[in-house]
């Protein structure tokens, strides 16, 4: 019988921003666990896979990376504009980018939360196929913003920072002059957030706080500010519909929490990718079944244990 | 005094300088008559000093042979565009997360579904492999390439031009021009010049200044200018200060001369040489602090290319595929060394204290 060393008396936390380094550390023992907020590098994927088997294993959170558009300033006060964004988004790209730990999905609700939507109902293409980009540049043509001078802001951790390149890549491609802006991971949601910035459009996620799909939807209510509600959206039905359904049982409209999320689709106010696989990946020095991860918490640290 | 020539038992070869009386006597075999180039009604053609520093270059066969090197990394990455289209047929920023490669028959993933990208093909289209956007690293290595040299040789235009300036004003009109400017030139020195080049990059990055934008490439050219003005500006004034005591340039102000006349026809010609030498110098310095600041996210902006960016983007592959990192600081390296190697052979064609080499 295994007598278990007890819980840990101590965590020490080391603040890197080199996610390989930690990855590596954690490969070789040298750390304890990998911060499951970080992607595990694609270079190191294949050796964890096959030397970590028993001490990694992907695990499905209630999270949403999307793209965020400024609808209070050209060019994406225009619905065609954003639209053909969303049409040219190549959302099997994304994952690649993110070492395949996304799940494919247009909606702003994760599927482990009441009202996640099902992807099959994304209305601009199949998320697990290419984009449709004859449409994307149709509307392009229609929103008359071919040309248009953009920014694009997001932070300089990876994925995100390729998730950038990738997107601008897309702009361009549809006949934006889209520019990046790198931002420092520490201050980017300040930066994003601030009041006088305005951004046009950027990266942004958000992880469940609650099992509630208010939480998700809340992120592009009128009244959310600037905060969290970057691109300034201020649909009055989009408001009213998130009051109405916010005072009942999710479980019981959870149809109309994903008719809503389908409505704010079609208006284009973000462009979701998908929703991010954590890796729970610890050191050979830690009993890994005992370990918790907690869609909200993350790693549950009371719940470490050493061997 | 000339060395009589050995008769069985090898040669002596003295060659001379151009200074006029000096022994000037070739030896070149024995028994054969010695003619003195100096006798009555011969005159050896004369050779300026501009002349003889070419003849010295070209006897320089080490510099000659990296002079080579260096064009043809500059004639390389001058011709990105031309490989692009015509070779690789995508541009350094077009993603390809998707896209397929036919190898030897096979379709592989640009970017296989867990991420990986493919490595070097050596063919046509990934000859160095993609990076985790798809995007093609030899077509960004060339393009990165034009990227530091433009900056760097824009940011050794602004050393040049502005270094000469402030050591001319400092050096001539010595009093308030040199009482303001030369507190500028030590403070600025003072700096670490990777720090301070990363602090402006930083700051300048996100605002840019005036209407050039902050992921503009005339932000770390002007920042790599600024920083090093202050290497050339305090030699050149100090040569000029002891120009401007030199009798000609009495003689220049005698005949009424103004300052700036004076500055520009009687001193400047005389700073050429030393300005000279320091060109391939700055433009070394220059490159490498360009990657310095690109490497460290301060430099060239994403989704730009730079040998910088592309080192930094490729340590997270270091394990995998160490191309990705090397191959753009081989070319740094190389280019670098051979920017040196060619500034140390300019010097040493240009150092008048060269007069004499035996060579047996």
């Amino acid at each position: 019988m295994i007598v278990p060393r007890g819980y840990a008396d101590k965590i020490v936390y080391s603040v890197n921003s080199n996610v390989t380094a930690n990855a590596e550390q954690v490969l070789n023992n040298q750390a304890d666990v990998f911060d499951p907020g970080d992607t595990l590098p694609a270079s190191l994927l294949q050796q964890v896979k096959s030397q970590a088997s028993d001490r990694y294993k992907p695990v499905p959170t209630n999270s949403t990376f999307y793209f965020w558009f400024g609808i209070t300033q050209k060019p994406f006060n225009n619905l065609a504009a954003r639209q053909a964004v969303l049409a040219a988004l190549d959302l099997r790209a994304l994952s690649r980018i993110d070492s395949g730990f996304l799940e494919e999905d247009c909606h702003l609700i994760p599927p482990g939360i009441d009202g996640g939507g099902d992807p099959a109902t994304c209305p601009y293409h199949n998320p697990n196929s290419a984009p449709n980009m004859t449409k994307a540049k149709q509307l392009m043509q229609q929103s008359g913003m071919i040309g248009q001078p953009v920014t694009v802001y997001g932070e300089d951790r990876a994925p995100r920072r390729q998730w950038l390149d990738y997107f601008t890549s897309v702009l361009n491609s549809l006949g934006f002059k889209a520019t990046e802006k790198v931002v420092n991971s520490g201050v980017y949601f300040t930066t994003i957030g601030a009041p006088t910035l305005k951004p046009q459009v950027g990266w942004g996620d958000w992880v469940q706080d609650f099992p509630h799909p208010w939480d998700f939807m809340q992120l592009f209510a009128g009244n959310a500010g600037s905060s969290l509600n970057y691109g300034y959206v201020d649909d009055p039905h989009y408001n009213s519909a998130l009051n109405t359904l916010f005072q009942k049982d999710p479980k019981s409209v959870a149809s109309q929490w994903a008719a809503l999320d389908n409505y704010a689709v079609g208006k284009a106010y973000y462009a979701a990718y998908g929703h991010e696989q954590f890796p729970k990946f610890y050191s050979n020095r830690l009993n890994f079944s005992a370990g918790v991860m907690s869609v909200e918490y993350q790693t549950d640290m009371t719940s470490l244990q050493l061997k | 005094m000339i060395p009589e020539p050995d008769s069985g038992h090898g040669q002596a070869e003295l060659v001379a300088g151009a200074s006029p009386g000096g022994t000037a006597g070739i030896v070149t075999a024995p028994g054969q008559q010695v003619t003195d180039p100096w006798a009555e009604g011969r005159h050896p053609p004369a050779i300026g000093p501009w002349k003889l520093a070419a003849r010295r270059l070209r006897r320089n066969y080490v510099a000659q042979a990296f002079l080579v090197l260096f064009l043809m990394i500059v004639v390389a990455c001058l011709l990105a565009p031309f490989y692009a289209s015509h070779i690789a047929h995508i541009g350094p920023n077009t993603n390809n997360v998707t896209g397929t490669i036919n190898i030897g028959g096979k379709t592989t993933d640009v970017v296989s579904t867990d991420g990986v990208p493919i490595g070097p093909t050596f063919s046509s289209r990934y000859f160095f492999g993609a990076d985790s956007n798809g995007r093609d690293l030899a077509v960004r290595l060339l393009y990165g390439g034009r990227t530091s040299l433009i900056i760097g040789g824009i940011g050794t235009v602004i050393i040049i031009f502005f270094g000469t300036l402030v050591g001319l004003l400092c050096g001539y009109f010595r009093g308030v021009p040199d009482m303001i400017l030369r507190p500028l030139m030590e403070l600025i020195w003072s700096f670490p010049v990777v720090i301070l080049g990363v602090a402006l990059g930083t700051a300048l990055a996100l605002g840019g200044i005036g209407p050039v934008k902050g992921n503009s490439l005339y932000i770390p050219a002007f920042i790599i200018g600024v920083v090093f003005i202050p290497y050339l500006g305090k030699p050149i004034r100090g040569e000029v200060l002891r120009l401007r005591e030199q009798d000609f340039v009495e003689a220049a102000r005698v005949q009424g001369m103004g300052s700036w006349r004076i500055m520009l026809s009687e001193i400047l010609p005389n700073l050429m040489s030393m300005i000279t030498v320091f060109v391939p110098m700055m433009l070394a310095y220059a490159i490498l602090l360009e990657a310095y600041l690109s490497f460290l996210g301060a430099g060239v902006q994403a989704p730009n290319a730079s040998w910088g960016t592309l080192i930094s983007d490729g340590l997270a592959y270091i394990q995998t595929t160490p191309t990705y990192s090397l191959v753009p600081g081989a070319m740094l390296v190389l280019t670098v060394l051979s920017i040196n190697v060619v500034g140390d052979g300019i010097r040493d064609a240009l150092d008048p204290r060269a007069q004499v080499r035996v060579r047996t």
